[in-house]
């Protein structure tokens, strides 16, 4: 699996179409569509879009994950958040928490994680 | 020549700018200050990065928007432009426009500048990364901003993220 993370607005989804039209992958994007857990989509684009919707919809961020991970995706991408201020609402720290727990696992079980800074991808690993 | 150099708030992307210039071979070197003076506050901003500059000899115009239309004293000199960050606030909330055409007319000023030196620096921000949503305007801020780093990037010969002081090669 690659994983592209990296601040809002630089070009991962972008990056991450390019690829998946070259291999021909399924794509739901979190910004478009709400989560699916029957889709069997290769590319998952947007991720925390869906956390921010489980935070704030009161729904089940576990089954969320489990599904994430059940039919493990090629290609996700998913915000970095974590650079700024605790933020004051409760809400708001739990969607930061998440994604940033989220990214975790997903960065152990990735093969190749891409952190996209100005739309320019460097490998953080392997 | 074009070198783009991000960085977070603070994080010495300026100083590193300054140098990058200093070290380019030129009998004139400006400086293109896009950052207006608002209050005390921004009056202190302008005087401490006065004062970084003093001894450096830049030839400073300011040009607060509108890149497409400044017109350099001097052919063929160097010249650093800060900060981006600034500039696309001054052109979206004075100029105004939709993000294409905002997003164009700084593309239009930056090859216009490109044209009248043989080197280009120019200085932007790393905004993107807080996890916190805004109100409307500041979330197209953070949109635009974005869209031209992603663009500068790609013109770019050599792009750079300084990490407290340290230069990180992305490009």
């Amino acid at each position: 699996m690659i994983l592209i993370i990296g601040g809002r607005c630089q070009g991962k989804a972008a990056y991450a179409r390019r690829l998946a039209e070259e291999k021909g992958y399924r794509i739901l994007d979190g910004q478009q569509e709400a989560w699916q857990p029957d889709t069997k989509a290769q590319v998952l684009l947007n991720v925390q879009e869906w956390i921010r919707q489980a935070v704030y919809d009161g729904g089940d961020l576990q089954k969320l994950e489990e599904s994430l991970f059940f039919d493990m995706p090629e290609l996700v991408t998913l915000d970095e958040v974590g650079y700024g201020i605790v933020p004051l609402e409760k809400k708001e720290r739990e969607y930061r928490e998440a994604v940033g727990h989220l990214g975790q696992r997903l960065a152990a079980e990735a093969d190749t994680v891409l952190r996209m800074v100005c739309g320019i991808p460097t490998s953080i690993k392997p | 020549m074009m070198h783009l150099i991000t960085g977070g708030s603070a994080s010495g992307k300026s100083a590193y700018a300054e140098q990058q210039l200093l070290e380019l071979p030129s009998p004139v070197r400006y400086y293109v200050a896009t950052m207006q003076p608002w209050g005390e506050e921004g009056r202190q901003r302008v005087a401490r990065h006065r004062a970084m500059r003093a001894d450096k000899q830049f030839h400073t115009i300011e040009c607060y928007s509108q890149l497409e239309q400044l017109v350099l004293p001097e052919d063929n000199g160097v010249l650093l432009l800060e900060c981006m960050s600034n500039l696309a606030a001054n052109e979206q909330f004075e100029v105004g426009g939709s993000d294409a055409q905002i997003c164009d007319r700084i593309g239009q000023g930056i090859r216009h500048l490109q044209k009248q030196t043989k080197h280009i620096i120019i200085v932007t921000n790393e905004v993107f990364s807080d996890g916190c949503r805004y109100d409307a305007d500041t979330e197209r801020y953070i949109r635009l901003l974005g869209q031209i780093n992603v663009r500068l990037a790609e013109l770019a010969d050599q792009v750079t993220e300084v990490v407290y002081g340290l230069p990180i090669q992305l490009k």
